[in-house]
């Protein structure tokens, strides 16, 4: 990065810092026990975690339930009646209610 | 990162070198972008997991039933092929699943895989916009863009790559390209890359998820089927860039990986210190 930065797409070089040897390897020591720590406590509490938030998807679709939403949706005289009759369709199916 | 390190204070001047000997530091991740690099580990793992249970309730690849066993699905066979190739295998209870025992949520879990897939896939498109979000902070975002020299450098890279391990054998000298840039030609075309897949991976997603409210979404695709077919290999994507990731990571050392966790390297490129003095 030794180019300067050419406009708005041109790579910058990072900041550098001269740090105390103490300085950094303790800092380095925090980050990664806080690092190692926070993976522990996530692995931990996954499994008490997992069953509260897993219903996302169901409370994000009620959240985007509109009368204006995406799905097609039919006025009733737009309504036809059905071409094959639950009655008539079952059998088909090798479905055979009790007295039919 | 470029090919020559400094050793501590060369190329400072003079008025910022401080009485006491110091560890040259540069920075290289916002924090941002570290969140959501190690957020990913378990968001992948329960994509892939989650996803592959999904897959075994609807197999995409089958092909016409075996008359004698009438597996249709070609994840099995591989699972039969394994079972009967791999040494240690041979008595295995069920052939046929074991690619599903081994790289997924388990048998009989798809209403929990389903639940597991979404609630990982809004982390991860969360997780995705702080990404940008990182990258915006930080301008790292500058680092992934592709160059005009960015095909010949691909080819240096490749070239030392393919000779390193000769190299090594040999006891010969198999210097590392020289670049002034945060990534090489390679990790810059992975980098940015990876983003893009998971964008495909999302809108293939919600294509699949939401059929009829996104069939135009369905449609660009190639339909429900073929978006299935462009997830599912998505998905591959991401294994075959993370697996090299790691195996790279640990190849060059614990700076690398420190740097993603302090955000900081003291790997600093020489070139670094003297544009930072201008």
């Amino acid at each position: 990065m030794n180019n300067k930065p050419r406009g708005l797409f041109g790579e910058r070089p990072p900041p550098t810092f001269e740090v105390d040897p103490k300085v950094w390897r303790r800092r380095t020591r925090r980050d990664v026990v806080l690092f190692g720590t926070g993976t522990v406590a996530a692995l931990a509490s996954a499994r008490s975690f997992l069953p509260n938030v897993n219903r996302i998807d169901d409370e994000v679709a009620e959240t985007l339930y509109s009368p204006r939403r995406t799905v097609p949706t039919y006025a009733k005289s737009q309504i036809t009646p059905l071409k094959i009759t639950t009655t008539e369709l079952l059998p088909i199916l090798g479905i055979f209610p009790d007295g039919v | 990162m470029g090919c020559s390190t400094t050793p501590r204070k060369e190329g400072i001047s003079t008025s910022t070198i401080p009485e006491q000997p110091g560890v040259l530091v540069v920075k290289r991740h916002h924090l941002l972008v570290r969140w959501s690099h190690w957020l990913n580990v378990p968001i992948l793992l329960g994509l892939s997991l989650s996803g592959i249970s999904i897959y075994w309730s609807s197999p995409i690849y089958q092909h016409t039933p075996d008359p004698l066993t009438g597996n249709f699905d070609v994840a099995a066979d591989i699972g039969i092929w394994i079972c009967a190739h791999v040494p240690g295998l041979h008595h295995y209870n069920s052939p046929p699943d074991w690619i599903y025992s081994h790289m997924s949520l388990g048998p009989g879990m798809l209403a929990p895989a389903l639940r597991i897939h979404w609630l990982c896939a809004y982390s991860f498109m969360l997780n995705g916009a702080m990404y940008v979000a990182g990258l915006i902070a930080g301008g790292g975002w500058r680092g992934l863009l592709p160059r005009r020299t960015d095909l010949p450098d691909a080819f240096r890279m490749i070239r030392y790559y393919m000779g390193f391990p000769l190299a090594k054998l040999g006891r010969r000298q198999w210097p590392h390209p020289c670049f002034n840039t945060k990534y090489n030609a390679l990790q810059r075309a992975a980098y940015f890359s990876v983003p893009l897949a998971g964008c495909l991976s999302v809108a293939t997603g919600w294509a699949i998820h939401k059929p009829m409210q996104f069939h135009s979404l369905a449609a660009i695709f190639g339909g429900f089927d073929a978006a299935r077919v462009w997830h599912f290999w998505l998905m591959w994507v991401f294994i075959l860039f993370v697996v090299p990731h790691v195996i790279l990571v640990f190849a060059d050392g614990w700076d690398t990986f420190r740097g993603m966790i302090t955000g900081w390297s003291s790997r600093v490129n020489r070139s670094e210190v003297t544009t930072n003095e201008q």
